[in-house]
Protein backbone atom coordinates (compact mmCIF):
# COMPACT_ATOMS: atom_id res chain seq x y z
CA UNK A 1 0.00 0.00 0.00
CA UNK A 2 2.30 2.68 -1.50
CA UNK A 3 -0.81 5.28 -1.56
CA UNK A 4 -0.66 6.05 2.49
CA UNK A 5 2.74 7.55 2.02
CA UNK A 6 3.38 10.74 1.39
CA UNK A 7 6.18 9.99 -1.72
CA UNK A 8 6.40 7.24 -3.53
CA UNK A 9 7.82 4.81 -1.50
CA UNK A 10 8.21 1.84 -4.08
CA UNK A 11 10.83 4.17 -5.74
CA UNK A 12 12.82 4.89 -3.04
CA UNK A 13 12.88 1.17 -1.99
CA UNK A 14 13.90 0.49 -5.14
CA UNK A 15 16.73 2.95 -5.40
CA UNK A 16 18.28 2.09 -1.88
CA UNK A 17 18.52 -1.70 -3.18
CA UNK A 18 20.10 -0.42 -6.34
CA UNK A 19 23.04 0.94 -3.84
CA UNK A 20 25.87 -1.23 -4.29
CA UNK A 21 27.24 -2.18 -0.36
CA UNK A 22 30.54 -1.62 0.93
CA UNK A 23 32.77 -3.01 3.29
CA UNK A 24 34.26 -1.13 5.62
CA UNK A 25 38.35 -1.54 5.29
CA UNK A 26 39.45 -4.35 8.10
CA UNK A 27 41.68 -1.56 9.89
CA UNK A 28 42.18 -3.89 12.98
CA UNK A 29 42.79 -6.84 11.09
CA UNK A 30 45.59 -5.61 8.69
CA UNK A 31 47.26 -4.25 11.84
CA UNK A 32 47.57 -6.59 14.24
CA UNK A 33 48.69 -9.47 11.45
CA UNK A 34 51.50 -7.37 10.90
CA UNK A 35 52.58 -7.14 14.00
CA UNK A 36 51.85 -10.96 15.11
CA UNK A 37 54.16 -11.47 11.85
CA UNK A 38 56.53 -8.97 12.70
CA UNK A 39 57.23 -10.66 16.66
CA UNK A 40 56.78 -13.90 14.83
CA UNK A 41 59.73 -13.33 12.18
CA UNK A 42 62.09 -12.00 15.22
CA UNK A 43 61.46 -14.95 17.24
CA UNK A 44 62.63 -17.31 14.42
CA UNK A 45 65.76 -15.01 13.58
CA UNK A 46 66.65 -15.15 17.17
CA UNK A 47 66.42 -18.70 17.53
CA UNK A 48 68.24 -19.09 14.02
CA UNK A 49 70.69 -16.89 14.81
CA UNK A 50 71.41 -17.94 18.68
CA UNK A 51 73.52 -20.74 20.48
CA UNK A 52 71.64 -23.55 18.56
CA UNK A 53 73.27 -26.01 16.70
CA UNK A 54 70.54 -27.24 14.31
CA UNK A 55 72.43 -30.14 12.91
CA UNK A 56 71.94 -31.79 16.62
CA UNK A 57 67.89 -31.24 16.58
CA UNK A 58 68.17 -33.22 13.08
CA UNK A 59 70.28 -35.66 14.61
CA UNK A 60 68.29 -36.61 17.68
CA UNK A 61 64.54 -35.89 16.14
CA UNK A 62 64.82 -39.73 15.16
CA UNK A 63 67.25 -41.13 18.14
CA UNK A 64 66.56 -44.72 19.92
CA UNK A 65 66.21 -43.04 23.20
CA UNK A 66 63.78 -40.03 22.03
CA UNK A 67 61.66 -42.61 20.19
CA UNK A 68 61.02 -44.73 23.33
CA UNK A 69 59.92 -41.81 25.30
CA UNK A 70 57.65 -40.87 22.93
CA UNK A 71 56.19 -44.27 23.13
CA UNK A 72 56.37 -44.15 27.21
CA UNK A 73 54.70 -40.74 27.10
CA UNK A 74 52.23 -42.07 24.26
CA UNK A 75 51.89 -45.71 27.06
CA UNK A 76 51.50 -43.57 30.35
CA UNK A 77 48.84 -40.77 28.65
CA UNK A 78 46.34 -43.47 27.73
CA UNK A 79 47.06 -45.89 31.05
CA UNK A 80 46.49 -42.39 33.33
CA UNK A 81 43.53 -41.46 31.26
CA UNK A 82 41.42 -44.93 31.07
CA UNK A 83 42.06 -44.57 35.00
CA UNK A 84 40.98 -41.69 35.46
CA UNK A 85 37.78 -42.44 33.19
CA UNK A 86 37.25 -45.27 35.15
CA UNK A 87 37.89 -43.92 38.66
CA UNK A 88 36.29 -40.82 37.34
CA UNK A 89 32.69 -42.20 36.22
CA UNK A 90 32.66 -43.62 39.69
CA UNK A 91 33.25 -40.08 41.48
CA UNK A 92 30.99 -38.56 39.50
CA UNK A 93 28.08 -41.31 40.15
CA UNK A 94 28.65 -41.11 43.57
CA UNK A 95 28.87 -37.90 43.83
CA UNK A 96 24.95 -37.68 42.34
CA UNK A 97 24.32 -40.57 44.10
CA UNK A 98 20.88 -40.09 46.75
CA UNK A 99 22.96 -41.93 49.92
CA UNK A 100 25.14 -40.10 51.83
CA UNK A 101 28.38 -42.33 51.85
CA UNK A 102 29.16 -42.50 47.97
CA UNK A 103 27.95 -38.80 47.96
CA UNK A 104 30.63 -38.05 50.97
CA UNK A 105 33.40 -39.99 49.63
CA UNK A 106 33.22 -38.33 46.09
CA UNK A 107 33.33 -34.61 47.75
CA UNK A 108 36.17 -35.71 49.76
CA UNK A 109 38.12 -37.27 47.25
CA UNK A 110 37.55 -34.63 44.81
CA UNK A 111 38.73 -31.40 47.41
CA UNK A 112 41.71 -33.79 48.19
CA UNK A 113 43.64 -34.63 44.99
CA UNK A 114 42.37 -31.44 43.25
CA UNK A 115 43.78 -29.92 46.04
CA UNK A 116 47.45 -31.03 46.32
CA UNK A 117 49.87 -30.20 43.58
CA UNK A 118 50.26 -33.11 40.89
CA UNK A 119 54.03 -33.41 41.08
CA UNK A 120 53.72 -33.93 44.99
CA UNK A 121 50.90 -37.07 44.51
CA UNK A 122 53.95 -37.99 42.26
CA UNK A 123 56.34 -38.20 44.56
CA UNK A 124 54.35 -39.00 48.15
CA UNK A 125 53.34 -42.39 45.40
CA UNK A 126 56.71 -42.78 44.71
CA UNK A 127 57.92 -42.62 48.42
CA UNK A 128 54.93 -44.55 49.89
CA UNK A 129 57.88 -47.13 50.95
CA UNK A 130 58.33 -44.44 53.58
CA UNK A 131 54.92 -45.14 55.10
CA UNK A 132 54.06 -48.42 54.31
CA UNK A 133 57.42 -50.59 53.60
CA UNK A 134 55.43 -53.74 52.78
CA UNK A 135 51.46 -54.10 50.66
CA UNK A 136 49.92 -57.32 50.67
CA UNK A 137 46.64 -58.96 51.19
CA UNK A 138 46.51 -61.18 54.70
CA UNK A 139 47.10 -64.33 53.56
CA UNK A 140 48.50 -63.67 50.14
CA UNK A 141 51.89 -62.68 51.41
CA UNK A 142 53.40 -59.53 51.32
CA UNK A 143 56.00 -57.57 48.65
CA UNK A 144 58.06 -54.80 49.49
CA UNK A 145 56.74 -51.52 48.36
CA UNK A 146 59.55 -50.44 46.79
CA UNK A 147 59.87 -53.49 44.14
CA UNK A 148 55.87 -52.82 43.49
CA UNK A 149 55.87 -48.65 43.59
CA UNK A 150 58.11 -48.36 40.11
CA UNK A 151 58.43 -45.20 38.35
CA UNK A 152 55.55 -46.53 36.04
CA UNK A 153 52.60 -47.34 38.90
CA UNK A 154 53.74 -44.22 40.44
CA UNK A 155 53.33 -42.50 37.64
CA UNK A 156 50.01 -43.96 36.59
CA UNK A 157 48.42 -43.56 40.32
CA UNK A 158 49.77 -39.93 40.84
CA UNK A 159 48.43 -39.04 37.59
CA UNK A 160 45.24 -41.57 37.04
CA UNK A 161 43.94 -41.00 40.38
CA UNK A 162 44.66 -37.38 40.17
CA UNK A 163 42.94 -36.74 36.66
CA UNK A 164 40.15 -38.96 38.00
CA UNK A 165 39.03 -35.83 40.26
CA UNK A 166 38.56 -33.25 37.07
CA UNK A 167 36.94 -36.25 34.85
CA UNK A 168 34.32 -36.35 37.51
CA UNK A 169 33.61 -33.27 37.76
CA UNK A 170 32.96 -33.31 33.73
CA UNK A 171 31.27 -36.56 33.71
CA UNK A 172 29.11 -35.26 36.59
CA UNK A 173 28.66 -31.96 34.74
CA UNK A 174 27.38 -34.76 31.81
CA UNK A 175 25.41 -36.61 33.67
CA UNK A 176 23.41 -33.66 35.22
CA UNK A 177 22.68 -32.00 31.74
CA UNK A 178 20.43 -34.86 30.63
CA UNK A 179 16.76 -34.35 31.22
CA UNK A 180 15.59 -36.08 34.12
CA UNK A 181 12.93 -37.49 31.83
CA UNK A 182 15.24 -39.33 30.41
CA UNK A 183 15.87 -41.49 33.63
CA UNK A 184 12.11 -41.47 33.78
CA UNK A 185 11.48 -42.91 30.69
CA UNK A 186 14.42 -45.12 30.98
CA UNK A 187 12.83 -46.88 34.00
CA UNK A 188 9.26 -46.95 32.90
CA UNK A 189 10.53 -48.96 30.19
CA UNK A 190 12.16 -51.57 33.11
CA UNK A 191 15.86 -50.23 33.07
CA UNK A 192 17.50 -50.47 36.50
CA UNK A 193 19.81 -47.52 37.49
CA UNK A 194 23.13 -49.26 36.22
CA UNK A 195 21.41 -50.15 32.56
CA UNK A 196 19.99 -46.67 32.13
CA UNK A 197 23.18 -44.89 32.58
CA UNK A 198 24.69 -47.07 30.37
CA UNK A 199 22.49 -47.22 27.65
CA UNK A 200 20.42 -44.09 27.51
CA UNK A 201 22.18 -41.50 29.84
CA UNK A 202 26.01 -41.96 29.51
CA UNK A 203 25.50 -42.09 25.56
CA UNK A 204 23.64 -38.90 25.99
CA UNK A 205 26.00 -37.03 28.00
CA UNK A 206 28.74 -38.11 25.79
CA UNK A 207 28.23 -35.39 23.14
CA UNK A 208 28.76 -32.86 26.42
CA UNK A 209 31.75 -34.26 28.09
CA UNK A 210 33.67 -35.19 25.04
CA UNK A 211 35.32 -31.84 24.35
CA UNK A 212 36.49 -31.17 27.92
CA UNK A 213 37.76 -34.68 27.58
CA UNK A 214 39.84 -34.52 24.47
CA UNK A 215 41.15 -31.28 26.62
CA UNK A 216 41.97 -33.41 29.15
CA UNK A 217 43.64 -36.08 27.53
CA UNK A 218 46.04 -33.72 25.52
CA UNK A 219 46.46 -31.96 28.99
CA UNK A 220 47.52 -35.37 30.58
CA UNK A 221 50.23 -35.76 27.63
CA UNK A 222 51.79 -32.76 28.47
CA UNK A 223 51.56 -33.60 32.02
CA UNK A 224 53.37 -36.94 31.97
CA UNK A 225 56.68 -34.91 31.91
CA UNK A 226 56.12 -34.79 35.23
CA UNK A 227 57.08 -37.94 35.66
CA UNK A 228 60.17 -37.43 34.64
CA UNK A 229 61.12 -36.48 38.33
CA UNK A 230 60.15 -39.60 39.23
CA UNK A 231 62.83 -41.58 36.90
CA UNK A 232 59.54 -42.98 34.44
CA UNK A 233 61.71 -42.95 31.02
CA UNK A 234 59.16 -40.55 28.97
CA UNK A 235 60.40 -38.07 26.25
CA UNK A 236 62.09 -35.04 28.49
CA UNK A 237 63.22 -37.20 30.91
CA UNK A 238 65.32 -39.09 27.46
CA UNK A 239 65.78 -35.89 25.97
CA UNK A 240 67.58 -34.59 29.97
CA UNK A 241 69.40 -37.62 29.95
CA UNK A 242 71.08 -37.01 26.33
CA UNK A 243 72.09 -33.18 27.29
CA UNK A 244 73.62 -33.92 30.67
CA UNK A 245 75.90 -35.65 28.81
CA UNK A 246 76.49 -33.69 25.47
CA UNK A 247 75.08 -30.02 27.10
CA UNK A 248 72.87 -29.29 23.81
CA UNK A 249 70.12 -28.07 26.16
CA UNK A 250 68.30 -26.38 24.12
CA UNK A 251 68.67 -28.33 20.84
CA UNK A 252 67.21 -31.50 23.19
CA UNK A 253 64.18 -29.54 24.69
CA UNK A 254 63.19 -28.53 20.88
CA UNK A 255 63.41 -32.52 19.59
CA UNK A 256 61.03 -33.26 23.05
CA UNK A 257 58.81 -30.27 22.16
CA UNK A 258 58.58 -31.25 18.45
CA UNK A 259 57.17 -34.54 19.56
CA UNK A 260 54.59 -33.63 22.45
CA UNK A 261 53.10 -30.99 19.59
CA UNK A 262 53.31 -34.20 17.35
CA UNK A 263 51.15 -36.15 19.67
CA UNK A 264 48.48 -33.43 20.53
CA UNK A 265 47.97 -32.39 17.03
CA UNK A 266 47.33 -35.79 15.97
CA UNK A 267 44.96 -35.87 18.67
CA UNK A 268 42.79 -33.15 18.00
CA UNK A 269 41.45 -34.34 14.61
CA UNK A 270 40.91 -37.86 16.18
CA UNK A 271 38.76 -35.39 18.80
CA UNK A 272 36.59 -34.15 15.96
CA UNK A 273 35.82 -37.62 14.84
CA UNK A 274 34.47 -38.75 18.42
CA UNK A 275 32.36 -35.49 18.51
CA UNK A 276 30.89 -36.21 15.23
CA UNK A 277 30.11 -40.07 16.08
CA UNK A 278 28.44 -39.25 19.40
CA UNK A 279 26.88 -36.26 18.02
CA UNK A 280 24.05 -38.46 16.10
CA UNK A 281 20.32 -37.73 16.79
CA UNK A 282 21.46 -33.75 17.36
CA UNK A 283 19.96 -31.30 14.64
CA UNK B 1 -17.61 -54.66 38.33
CA UNK B 2 -16.82 -58.59 39.31
CA UNK B 3 -13.54 -59.66 40.48
CA UNK B 4 -10.37 -57.30 41.71
CA UNK B 5 -9.84 -54.40 39.89
CA UNK B 6 -7.19 -53.97 37.18
CA UNK B 7 -5.34 -50.99 38.98
CA UNK B 8 -6.74 -49.60 42.89
CA UNK B 9 -5.77 -47.93 45.38
CA UNK B 10 -6.68 -47.42 49.15
CA UNK B 11 -5.76 -44.26 51.51
CA UNK B 12 -2.36 -42.72 49.15
CA UNK B 13 -1.51 -40.30 50.56
CA UNK B 14 1.81 -37.65 49.40
CA UNK B 15 2.88 -34.46 50.26
CA UNK B 16 6.20 -32.18 49.07
CA UNK B 17 8.13 -30.02 51.54
CA UNK B 18 5.02 -30.42 53.70
CA UNK B 19 2.39 -29.01 51.57
CA UNK B 20 -0.03 -32.21 51.03
CA UNK B 21 -0.74 -32.95 47.31
CA UNK B 22 -2.95 -36.18 47.89
CA UNK B 23 -4.76 -36.55 50.91
CA UNK B 24 -6.74 -40.42 51.20
CA UNK B 25 -7.07 -41.29 47.58
CA UNK B 26 -8.75 -44.51 46.93
CA UNK B 27 -10.16 -45.85 43.58
CA UNK B 28 -10.49 -48.75 41.19
CA UNK B 29 -10.19 -49.24 37.84
CA UNK B 30 -11.54 -52.15 36.01
CA UNK B 31 -9.64 -54.22 33.59
CA UNK B 32 -10.01 -52.86 30.21
CA UNK B 33 -11.60 -50.03 31.12
CA UNK B 34 -10.36 -46.07 30.03
CA UNK B 35 -10.19 -43.53 33.67
CA UNK B 36 -9.51 -40.51 32.46
CA UNK B 37 -8.36 -38.02 35.35
CA UNK B 38 -10.00 -34.28 35.51
CA UNK B 39 -9.40 -31.58 37.74
CA UNK B 40 -7.50 -28.30 37.43
CA UNK B 41 -4.22 -28.10 37.88
CA UNK B 42 -1.91 -28.46 40.79
CA UNK B 43 -5.05 -30.94 41.98
CA UNK B 44 -3.15 -33.80 42.30
CA UNK B 45 -3.85 -35.69 39.03
CA UNK B 46 -0.15 -36.07 37.66
CA UNK B 47 0.98 -36.71 41.13
CA UNK B 48 -1.51 -39.69 41.49
CA UNK B 49 -0.20 -40.72 38.16
CA UNK B 50 3.26 -40.90 38.76
CA UNK B 51 2.84 -42.46 41.96
CA UNK B 52 1.00 -45.47 40.01
CA UNK B 53 4.21 -44.97 37.45
CA UNK B 54 6.24 -45.61 40.76
CA UNK B 55 8.16 -42.63 39.65
CA UNK B 56 6.68 -41.34 43.51
CA UNK B 57 6.42 -43.16 46.33
CA UNK B 58 3.56 -42.31 48.59
CA UNK B 59 3.66 -41.82 52.19
CA UNK B 60 0.89 -43.79 52.97
CA UNK B 61 -1.11 -46.02 51.38
CA UNK B 62 -1.48 -49.23 48.93
CA UNK B 63 -1.60 -49.88 45.71
CA UNK B 64 -1.83 -52.44 43.29
CA UNK B 65 -2.01 -53.68 39.39
CA UNK B 66 -3.13 -57.06 38.36
CA UNK B 67 -2.67 -58.47 41.39
CA UNK B 68 0.58 -57.28 42.49
CA UNK B 69 1.19 -54.81 44.95
CA UNK B 70 2.69 -51.92 43.60
CA UNK B 71 6.46 -51.81 45.15
CA UNK B 72 5.91 -53.74 48.33
CA UNK B 73 5.63 -57.52 48.86
CA UNK B 74 3.90 -59.09 52.15
CA UNK B 75 6.00 -61.42 53.75
CA UNK B 76 5.32 -62.49 57.34
CA UNK B 77 2.65 -60.55 58.23
CA UNK B 78 3.80 -57.08 56.74
CA UNK B 79 4.79 -55.18 53.33
CA UNK B 80 8.49 -55.13 52.50
CA UNK B 81 9.65 -52.56 50.09
CA UNK B 82 10.52 -54.44 46.60
CA UNK B 83 14.54 -54.27 45.94
CA UNK B 84 15.51 -52.12 43.00
CA UNK B 85 15.26 -55.05 40.56
CA UNK B 86 12.27 -56.26 41.15
CA UNK B 87 10.92 -52.53 41.11
CA UNK B 88 12.29 -52.29 37.43
CA UNK B 89 10.60 -55.55 36.64
CA UNK B 90 6.84 -54.82 38.07
CA UNK B 91 7.25 -51.09 36.01
CA UNK B 92 6.97 -53.21 33.07
CA UNK B 93 3.65 -53.82 33.38
CA UNK B 94 3.05 -50.03 33.40
CA UNK B 95 3.30 -48.18 30.02
CA UNK B 96 4.08 -44.65 30.68
CA UNK B 97 3.26 -41.51 28.44
CA UNK B 98 4.76 -38.28 29.27
CA UNK B 99 3.95 -35.37 28.78
CA UNK B 100 7.20 -34.07 27.40
CA UNK B 101 7.77 -37.60 25.16
CA UNK B 102 11.04 -38.39 26.51
CA UNK B 103 11.67 -40.11 24.13
CA UNK B 104 15.79 -41.39 23.72
CA UNK B 105 17.56 -38.53 21.83
CA UNK B 106 20.30 -40.73 20.42
CA UNK B 107 18.11 -43.24 19.60
CA UNK B 108 15.95 -43.53 16.19
CA UNK B 109 12.37 -43.97 16.48
CA UNK B 110 12.53 -47.58 15.85
CA UNK B 111 15.50 -48.07 18.24
CA UNK B 112 13.28 -46.17 21.07
CA UNK B 113 10.80 -48.60 20.11
CA UNK B 114 12.62 -51.64 20.35
CA UNK B 115 14.83 -50.94 23.25
CA UNK B 116 12.71 -52.49 26.13
CA UNK B 117 12.42 -55.37 24.62
CA UNK B 118 15.60 -55.93 23.32
CA UNK B 119 17.59 -54.48 26.22
CA UNK B 120 15.18 -55.51 29.03
CA UNK B 121 12.81 -58.39 28.29
CA UNK B 122 16.01 -60.03 26.41
CA UNK B 123 14.08 -61.02 23.16
CA UNK B 124 15.43 -62.07 20.32
CA UNK B 125 16.18 -58.51 17.59
CA UNK B 126 14.72 -59.71 14.74
CA UNK B 127 11.14 -60.71 16.07
CA UNK B 128 11.13 -57.24 18.43
CA UNK B 129 12.19 -55.14 15.13
CA UNK B 130 9.21 -56.78 12.88
CA UNK B 131 6.80 -55.86 15.87
CA UNK B 132 8.28 -52.29 16.99
CA UNK B 133 7.94 -51.84 12.82
CA UNK B 134 4.13 -52.92 12.89
CA UNK B 135 3.39 -50.78 16.14
CA UNK B 136 4.83 -47.80 14.52
CA UNK B 137 2.93 -48.52 11.21
CA UNK B 138 -0.19 -49.08 14.01
CA UNK B 139 0.66 -45.37 15.05
CA UNK B 140 1.32 -44.07 11.60
CA UNK B 141 5.01 -43.86 11.69
CA UNK B 142 6.13 -46.53 9.39
CA UNK B 143 8.23 -44.02 7.63
CA UNK B 144 9.81 -42.30 10.28
CA UNK B 145 11.22 -44.90 11.55
CA UNK B 146 14.31 -44.16 10.69
CA UNK B 147 14.13 -41.03 12.15
CA UNK B 148 15.82 -39.20 15.24
CA UNK B 149 13.07 -37.77 17.65
CA UNK B 150 14.66 -33.75 17.06
CA UNK B 151 13.95 -34.32 13.55
CA UNK B 152 10.24 -35.47 13.99
CA UNK B 153 7.47 -32.95 15.08
CA UNK B 154 5.69 -33.20 18.66
CA UNK B 155 2.90 -34.47 17.71
CA UNK B 156 4.88 -37.04 16.03
CA UNK B 157 7.54 -37.89 19.24
CA UNK B 158 4.07 -38.73 21.13
CA UNK B 159 2.89 -41.27 19.06
CA UNK B 160 6.40 -43.03 18.59
CA UNK B 161 6.41 -42.57 22.58
CA UNK B 162 2.86 -44.35 22.86
CA UNK B 163 4.22 -47.10 20.39
CA UNK B 164 7.32 -47.69 23.07
CA UNK B 165 4.83 -48.25 25.76
CA UNK B 166 3.14 -50.51 23.96
CA UNK B 167 6.06 -52.66 22.95
CA UNK B 168 6.46 -54.12 26.32
CA UNK B 169 3.07 -54.86 26.11
CA UNK B 170 2.06 -53.36 29.52
CA UNK B 171 -1.00 -54.31 31.64
CA UNK B 172 -1.98 -50.92 31.93
CA UNK B 173 -1.09 -47.49 30.11
CA UNK B 174 -0.98 -44.21 31.52
CA UNK B 175 -0.96 -40.88 30.12
CA UNK B 176 -0.15 -37.93 31.91
CA UNK B 177 -1.19 -34.59 29.80
CA UNK B 178 -0.18 -36.50 26.27
CA UNK B 179 -1.43 -33.83 24.33
CA UNK B 180 -0.60 -30.81 26.84
CA UNK B 181 2.80 -29.39 24.63
CA UNK B 182 1.30 -30.10 21.51
CA UNK B 183 0.55 -27.86 18.66
CA UNK B 184 -3.14 -27.89 17.83
CA UNK B 185 -2.73 -29.96 14.32
CA UNK B 186 -1.07 -32.64 16.23
CA UNK B 187 -3.53 -33.10 18.79
CA UNK B 188 -5.98 -34.77 16.62
CA UNK B 189 -3.25 -37.86 15.80
CA UNK B 190 -2.32 -38.42 18.67
CA UNK B 191 -6.11 -38.24 20.71
CA UNK B 192 -6.60 -41.17 17.47
CA UNK B 193 -3.75 -43.30 18.21
CA UNK B 194 -5.13 -43.31 22.08
CA UNK B 195 -8.26 -44.01 20.87
CA UNK B 196 -7.34 -47.19 18.76
CA UNK B 197 -5.57 -48.46 22.25
CA UNK B 198 -8.62 -48.00 24.28
CA UNK B 199 -10.43 -49.80 21.57
CA UNK B 200 -7.95 -52.32 21.63
CA UNK B 201 -8.79 -53.16 25.46
CA UNK B 202 -5.74 -51.91 27.02
CA UNK B 203 -6.78 -50.61 30.81
CA UNK B 204 -5.73 -46.58 30.70
CA UNK B 205 -5.45 -44.05 32.87
CA UNK B 206 -5.49 -40.70 31.35
CA UNK B 207 -4.59 -37.55 33.24
CA UNK B 208 -5.96 -34.90 30.46
CA UNK B 209 -7.76 -30.96 29.94
CA UNK B 210 -9.34 -32.94 26.40
CA UNK B 211 -13.01 -32.87 27.96
CA UNK B 212 -14.50 -33.90 24.91
CA UNK B 213 -12.03 -36.89 24.72
CA UNK B 214 -13.08 -37.70 27.78
CA UNK B 215 -16.33 -37.49 26.97
CA UNK B 216 -16.51 -39.84 24.10
CA UNK B 217 -13.25 -42.10 25.39
CA UNK B 218 -13.67 -42.28 28.83
CA UNK B 219 -15.98 -44.99 30.94
CA UNK B 220 -14.87 -43.35 33.91
CA UNK B 221 -14.07 -39.88 35.44
CA UNK B 222 -11.97 -39.01 38.49
CA UNK B 223 -12.40 -35.81 39.30
CA UNK B 224 -9.64 -34.14 41.57
CA UNK B 225 -10.01 -30.99 43.61
CA UNK B 226 -6.98 -30.56 46.27
CA UNK B 227 -5.52 -33.36 46.58
CA UNK B 228 -8.91 -35.68 47.01
CA UNK B 229 -11.20 -37.41 44.54
CA UNK B 230 -14.10 -35.01 44.85
CA UNK B 231 -15.87 -37.28 42.16
CA UNK B 232 -15.90 -41.01 40.47
CA UNK B 233 -18.70 -41.25 38.41
CA UNK B 234 -19.49 -42.89 34.83
CA UNK B 235 -18.27 -40.59 32.12
CA UNK B 236 -21.60 -39.36 30.81
CA UNK B 237 -23.28 -39.44 34.70
CA UNK B 238 -20.09 -36.86 35.08
CA UNK B 239 -20.44 -34.79 32.09
CA UNK B 240 -24.28 -34.90 32.07
CA UNK B 241 -25.09 -33.93 35.78
CA UNK B 242 -22.06 -33.70 37.57
CA UNK B 243 -22.49 -34.46 41.29
CA UNK B 244 -19.65 -32.07 43.42
CA UNK B 245 -19.61 -28.43 43.23
CA UNK B 246 -16.32 -28.50 42.75
CA UNK B 247 -16.79 -30.41 39.21
CA UNK B 248 -19.71 -28.01 38.27
CA UNK B 249 -17.11 -25.18 38.61
CA UNK B 250 -14.70 -26.54 36.38
CA UNK B 251 -17.02 -27.72 33.72
CA UNK B 252 -18.56 -24.51 33.55
CA UNK B 253 -15.55 -22.50 33.71
CA UNK B 254 -13.81 -24.69 30.64
CA UNK B 255 -17.26 -24.78 28.60
CA UNK B 256 -17.16 -21.05 28.89
CA UNK B 257 -13.03 -21.00 27.89
CA UNK B 258 -13.42 -23.42 24.82
CA UNK B 259 -10.23 -25.29 24.39
CA UNK B 260 -8.91 -24.71 20.88
CA UNK B 261 -8.19 -27.88 19.87
CA UNK B 262 -12.01 -28.69 20.06
CA UNK B 263 -13.47 -25.92 18.49
CA UNK B 264 -11.15 -25.28 15.67
CA UNK B 265 -10.82 -29.14 14.39
CA UNK B 266 -13.40 -29.19 11.86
Amino acid sequence: MTGSFSYDFAEEAERLCALPVRRRPAWGHIVSATLIVVVCAWIVRAFALGQIEWRYVGAFLFAPSILRGLGATLLMSACAMALGLVVGLGLAVGRLSSSLVPRWFSIAYIWLFRGVPVILQLLVWFNLALIFPHVGLPGLGEVRTVDVMTPFLSALLGLGLNQAAYIGEILRGGLQSIDRGQYEAAEMIGMTRGVALRRIILPQAMRVVIPPLGNEFINMIKLTSLASMIQYPEILHNAENIYYANTRVMELLIVAGFWYLMAVTVLSPLQHLLERRVSRGSL
Amino acid sequence: MTGAPAIWARGVAKSFGGAPVLRDVSFDVARGSVVCVLGASGSGKTTLLRCLAQLETPERGVMGIEGELLGHVERGGALHKLPARSLALQRLRTGMVFQRFNLFGHMTALRNVMEGPVTVQGRPRAEVEREALALLDKVGLAHRAGHYPAQLSGGQQQRVAIARALALRPAAMLFDEPTSALDPESVGDVLAVMRAVAESGVTMVVVTHELAFAREVADRVLFMDGGSIAEDAPAETFFAAPGHPASRAFLAAALSRPNPSETIAP
